[in-house]
Parts: structure tokens; sequence; C-alpha cells
């Protein structure tokens, strides 16, 4: 109980309090603008926080996450471009309320929604984290082997595209994890006598490349979605959701919350998904189910109060096992990594320094989201109609620098490029690039506990088997793969692979 | 939109170009990991990579064979691989790399501004007062950030 008033006080802390606020506003702004995502503020954002202690830059990034999420659901209402994949159901009903006169009650409703899912998220993690961190012990090196190739199949099955691109795309992250020292013997790999990637492909360029130098590069040669410059908030009509809210009932946003909170602890459980599940319930359980998609509160209430509970959830499995869900949960265990920071059952030995303050932060950013979302939201929303001529200059030239500062040499600043135009490539052959990332943070794990698992068992593989655990999750991998690969064929579509990229 | 087959290769799908891109990469990546040193006790540093290897290149072929058999379209557009101005982008990565050349020569003012300028100019800005603004406070904010929030020693 100490550690967790203690954690409050230093999440109180003007400091912290600046740097939640910081970050949950520069997410909600970056969401906002279409063509921009979470995902990308947070990637241009990590080098920044190299400068700052553990918690500082864990508590920025969970910010930006937050906010981005529900920024995204601005322009879905507005002009009809969702943020971010797990808005585009937000878009369905958003618009056609906003449309109809009351876009203060659809952004309203968002507002309201996006925080009652995140506290309800918010609690499933405190409740569970730390006790599947404690279960987490029980792994050994079989177990956690069979987890990792779960995970990845996960992210991969729910990628959009072919599922054969999905694979080809992670094994791709795993070719660039084995770049580097190898993690069992002091012989280096696939350097090609580079001396800086002894150390394997940074963190940094890769996440930049991936997500910021691709953006723009694709970008570039799009042409801009037509953004209907003239829609009018009206300060005076912010609360118009309180008594829609009061009609509607709790049922849904608790149904919705504990969707959105199960599936974001899933590997590869993101709030895409999470938003389309529980969008199909409500309509499902509706009295009036005909009705969606022509502007009903139900049809924005149930997809933003679940992507918001899905952020609680991913760090579950993050904090506990290590185990990233989606594109930011990776980015920030990468965050994490680099300020040594291990996930697992002694990250939560150390409540009173790291996970009580992180934990209270994370509340805490849902109560500024509040203020942020209800106070700018007038002016928030004419972000959604801002020139992309005005924000990708200033992307590019940031992307490209952050690789030199990254690594301090023009080698960063070369493979933050070169990475970039292998993610372009990539997403214009629709292969998507969440797997890659994945597959880069997650392939030292895979590896040394493959090869801990051979050595313990003297090369016999029928160790992974021979676990109960291991071997279930290795069957619901491979069912996964079966079931989407034969049974449900997904259509190719490089334009949805995209969006998955941005998510 | 598509066409009957062109087997002359100039319409043939795009999956039989990543399919052959990734069966290049799978097969130079397997050679490189027949190279490094076998373990003692345990698989060995070319275990993983092997393994790695040899899966790509089953996709690889898996994806050439479909994209050869599959109809072969007018243009990588009409698979709705993105209306894309492709030479918009090789221009910006043309630019990119451009950039990278001068800025350790030319100064990271200097060479910032310019790319700014021309990426405002790629993207459609073109009131006067935008292509001076944009890459002016862009490199600014640029400058700022990093020399002066991050204490990074830009040329």
């Amino acid at each position: 109980m100490t550690s967790v008033l203690d954690g409050i006080a230093v999440a109180l802390s003007p400091t912290l309090l600046g740097l939640t606020f910081a970050g949950v506003l520069l997410g909600v702004l970056v969401g906002a603008v279409p063509g921009l995502t979470a995902t990308l503020a947070i990637a241009l954002l990590l080098p920044v926080t190299y400068g700052m202690g553990a918690i500082e830059g864990l508590v920025m990034l969970t910010g930006i996450y937050i906010g981005g999420i529900y920024g995204g659901s601005v322009t879905a209402i507005l002009i009809r471009i969702p943020g971010a994949p797990a808005n585009a159901l937000t878009m369905l009903d958003g618009y056609p309320m906003a449309q109809s006169g009351r876009p203060e009650a659809a952004l309203g409703l968002a507002t309201f929604s996006s925080i009652v899912g995140g506290v309800i998220g918010g609690l499933v993690l405190v409740l569970f984290a730390p006790q599947l961190a404690r279960i987490s012990l029980q792994f050994q090196s079989p177990e956690m082997f069979s987890l990792v190739v779960l995970a990845l199949v996960a992210v991969v099955v729910v990628s959009d595209g072919p599922l054969s691109k999905g694979l080809a795309a992670m094994i791709i992250g795993l070719m660039l994890a084995t770049i580097g020292l190898d993690t069992l013997l002091p012989v280096p790999r696939f350097t090609f006598g580079f001396s800086s990637l002894l150390v394997g492909v940074p963190l940094l360029p890769l996440v930049v490349g991936l997500f910021a130098v691709t953006e723009v590069f694709w970008q570039v040669g799009t042409p801009a979605p037509p953004v209907k410059r003239d829609v009018r908030i009206r300060f005076r009509r912010i609360f118009d959701f309180a008594p829609i809210v009061r009609q509607v009932g709790a049922k849904i946003f608790l149904k919705s919350a504990g969707i959105g909170a199960f599936i974001g602890t899933l590997p590869g459980g993101g709030a895409a998904m999470a938003a389309f599940v529980a969008y199909g319930e409500a309509k499902r359980s509706s009295t009036h189910p005909e009705k969606f998609g022509t502007g009903i509160p139900e049809g924005i209430i149930a997809p933003e109060t679940t992507n918001n509970a899905v952020t609680g959830g991913s760090f579950v499995p993050l904090l506990a096992f290590g185990i990233p869900g989606d594109a930011v949960t990776a980015v920030i265990l990468g965050a994490l990594l680099i300020q040594g920071i291990v996930p697992g059952p002694q990250l939560f030995a150390q409540s009173a320094t790291l996970i009580a303050p992180l934990f209270a932060a994370y509340f805490i950013a849902y109560v500024l989201l509040f203020v942020i979302g209800i106070v700018i939201l007038p002016w928030v929303s004419r972000l959604a109609a801002v020139d992309r001529s005005l924000l990708f200059p200033f992307i590019a030239g940031v992307a490209v620098v952050a690789g030199f500062v990254s690594e301090r040499t023009m080698f960063g600043m070369g493979l933050t490029v070169a990475i970039g135009i292998m993610g372009y490539a990539m997403v214009r052959y629709g292969f998507p690039v969440i797997p890659t990332l994945l597959g880069l943070i997650l392939g030292p794990m895979l590896e040394s506990n493959l090869r801990r698992s051979l050595i313990i068992s003297e090369g016999d593989v029928t160790i992974f088997l021979r676990s109960p655990l291991s071997a279930l999750m290795l069957f619901i991998a491979a069912a996964m793969v079966v079931f989407f690969a034969f049974l449900r064929p997904r259509a190719r579509s490089v334009s949805l692979a995209h969006n998955e990229a941005g998510g | 939109m598509s066409v009957s087959a062109d087997h002359g290769g100039k319409h043939r799908h795009p999956d039989v170009i990543s399919g052959a891109v990734l069966l290049v990469i799978s097969v130079g990546y397997f050679l490189l990991a027949q190279g490094l040193p076998e373990g003692q006790d345990d698989p060995g540093p070319a275990f993983l990579p092997s393994i790695l290897a040899i899966g790509l290149f089953g996709i690889s072929v898996f994806l050439t064979v479909r994209g050869w058999k599959s109809e072969a379209v007018v243009a990588v557009r009409s698979t709705g691989y993105g209306e894309q101005q492709a030479w918009k982008t090789g221009l910006l990565l043309a630019l990119t790399i451009i950039y990278l050349f001068v800025f350790p020569r030319v100064g990271a003012l200097l060479s910032t501004w310019s790319y700014t300028f021309l990426v405002a100019v790629l993207f459609g800005a073109r009131r006067v007062l935008q292509l001076v603004l944009v890459p002016t406070l862009s490199t600014a904010m640029i400058y700022l950030l990093f020399e002066w929030g991050l204490s990074a020693r830009l040329p």
C-alpha cells in the first residue's frame, strides 16, 4: 500500500505530471492529423526519451499512446478519415452524427468512451500484470520459446494481407535480429564488416525508418484526400454527450471495455481487432441493429471504449513477459530494453521506483485526456484539415536527422533511410511491417530460448512438446496458421497493410 | 481492371517481383549462414538463420508461382496496390540520398533547409510564404530539438 501511495506521489510530481501532459497532448495532436499516427509520434520521440530517465521516458510514451488512440477518432468523426485502423469503426457512426449537425456530441461521446475504456483497461493492468509476472517465473526456456512463437504467429495472422506475406515479413524481422554478435558465441553474424552492427540493428533507426520514413515515402506518392474544412465545433455544446450517455446506460461501456481489455492482453490482440469485435457485439445485441452506420451513439461508444481499454490490456503481457502485442508496445518494449529494464517479475520487485508511478501515471493520463479533449476540442478539430505539405517536410527532416543522432554517425542516418526504403517496398508490395518489427525485437529471445532448450535436451526437439504448457502454445500457434491459411484465406490488400503499418 | 497475360514480363503480377527478390535474399542469407562456425554443445550460430532462410525460400517460391499464375495487370495501380505516383516517391528517395551526402559536408542547417524545402514542394506547397516558412520553421525546430534539447552535435 505504501508503494502505491509513493507511486502516486511520484506520478504527481511536477516533472512527471508535465511529461504525462505533454505526451497526451502530443498524442492527441498527432492522432488528429490525417496521415499521422501514435506509432509515428512515438517513433519520432524515441530519441528524446534517450536523454530521460526510465520512468520519465515510459510515462511520456504511454501518454502519446493514449492520446494518439483518442486523437485518431477526431479525424474519423469530422472528415471520415480514421487516424488509425482502430478508429475505422468509429467513423461509421461518428461521421454521420457529425454531418447531421451534432459534431460536438460525437466528439464528446468519443472522449467520454475513451476515458471509461482506458480506466477499465488500467484496472485490468493493475490487477493482472503482477499476477501474470509471478506465473512467468514458472516459464523455462521451452515455454518462453513457445510463447514467443505464439506471439509472433498471432501478430502475423491478425495483420492485413495474405498470410504468406505476413510470415515473410516476420521472417525478415527475425533475420534482421540475427545481425550482430551471436547470442551464445562471440562471433559476428551478417555484419559485413560494419562495427556499428556488432550490437545488432539499433532500435531507433529501425523504428524511425520503418514508420516515419516509410510513411513519408508513401504519403508523397499518394494523392491527398479531399478534406472538408467547414466543420465548426461550438464550445458551448461540448457537453451535449452527457444526456446521451445517461440514456444509453452503462452496459455497453462495461461490455466493450471488457472485450478491449481481454483482447489487449493477447499477443497480437490490437485495438483494431478489438474495435471490430466490440462493434459487432454491440450491433448483435442491440434492439435496433439496422440503425448502426446511420449515426447512433452506440456505434461510437463501442469501438472507442474498446480501443482505449486495449491500451491497458496490452501492457499486461508487455510488463509480465516482455511480449508486445502491437507496434506501439513493441516500441515501448524497445525503449525499456534500451534503459536496461527487463520485463518480468523482477520489474515488479522495483515497484516503488517504476511500476507504481507508471500505473498511477496511466490513470492520470486519462484524467488529462478528458481535460484536453474537452477544453481544446474546438482547436484540435481544425488539425483534421491541416495540409500535409505543412507537416511532412518537418517529419521527413526529423526522421532522417534522428537517425544521425541515434548513432552519432552517418551510418545511423544511412541505416534509417535504408530501412525506410525497405519499409516502403514492403508496403508497396503488400507486406505488413509490424511483424517485421516484432520479429526484430523478439528474435533474440526466440533464438536464445530455442538454443538453450536444445542444449538442455541435447538436441532432442521433443523438449518443446514434453511441457504441457509449451505444447499447448505451439498447438494454438499451429492451429491459427491452419485456420487462417486454409479455412479463412484473406484477400490481398496493400492499402490495408499500409493502414496496419500506421496503426 | 486486368488484361490477358502478357508473358513478356512487362505486366507481370507484382508478387512475381517480390517473390523473386525474397528468393534471392533467402539464398544469399543461407549461403552466408553456412560460413558461420558450428556450435560445440549448442546448435550453433547458423542454426536459426538456416531455418529462417529455408522458410523464406519456401514462401518466396510460393509467392512467385502464385504471382506467375495470376492474371497480369495493366499497371501496378490496377492491382489495388494504391494509386501511387511512384515518380514522386522515387524523386523523394533521390533527394533523401543527396541529403545524406551533403549533410556532413554542407552542414545540418543549410542541407536540412534545402531538403525540407524540396519535400514541401513535392507535397504540393506552392505559396511563397509557405515555401519560406515551412523549411525555415522545420529546420529551426529540428536544430533546437537535437542540438539544444538532446545536446547532439550536428554538422
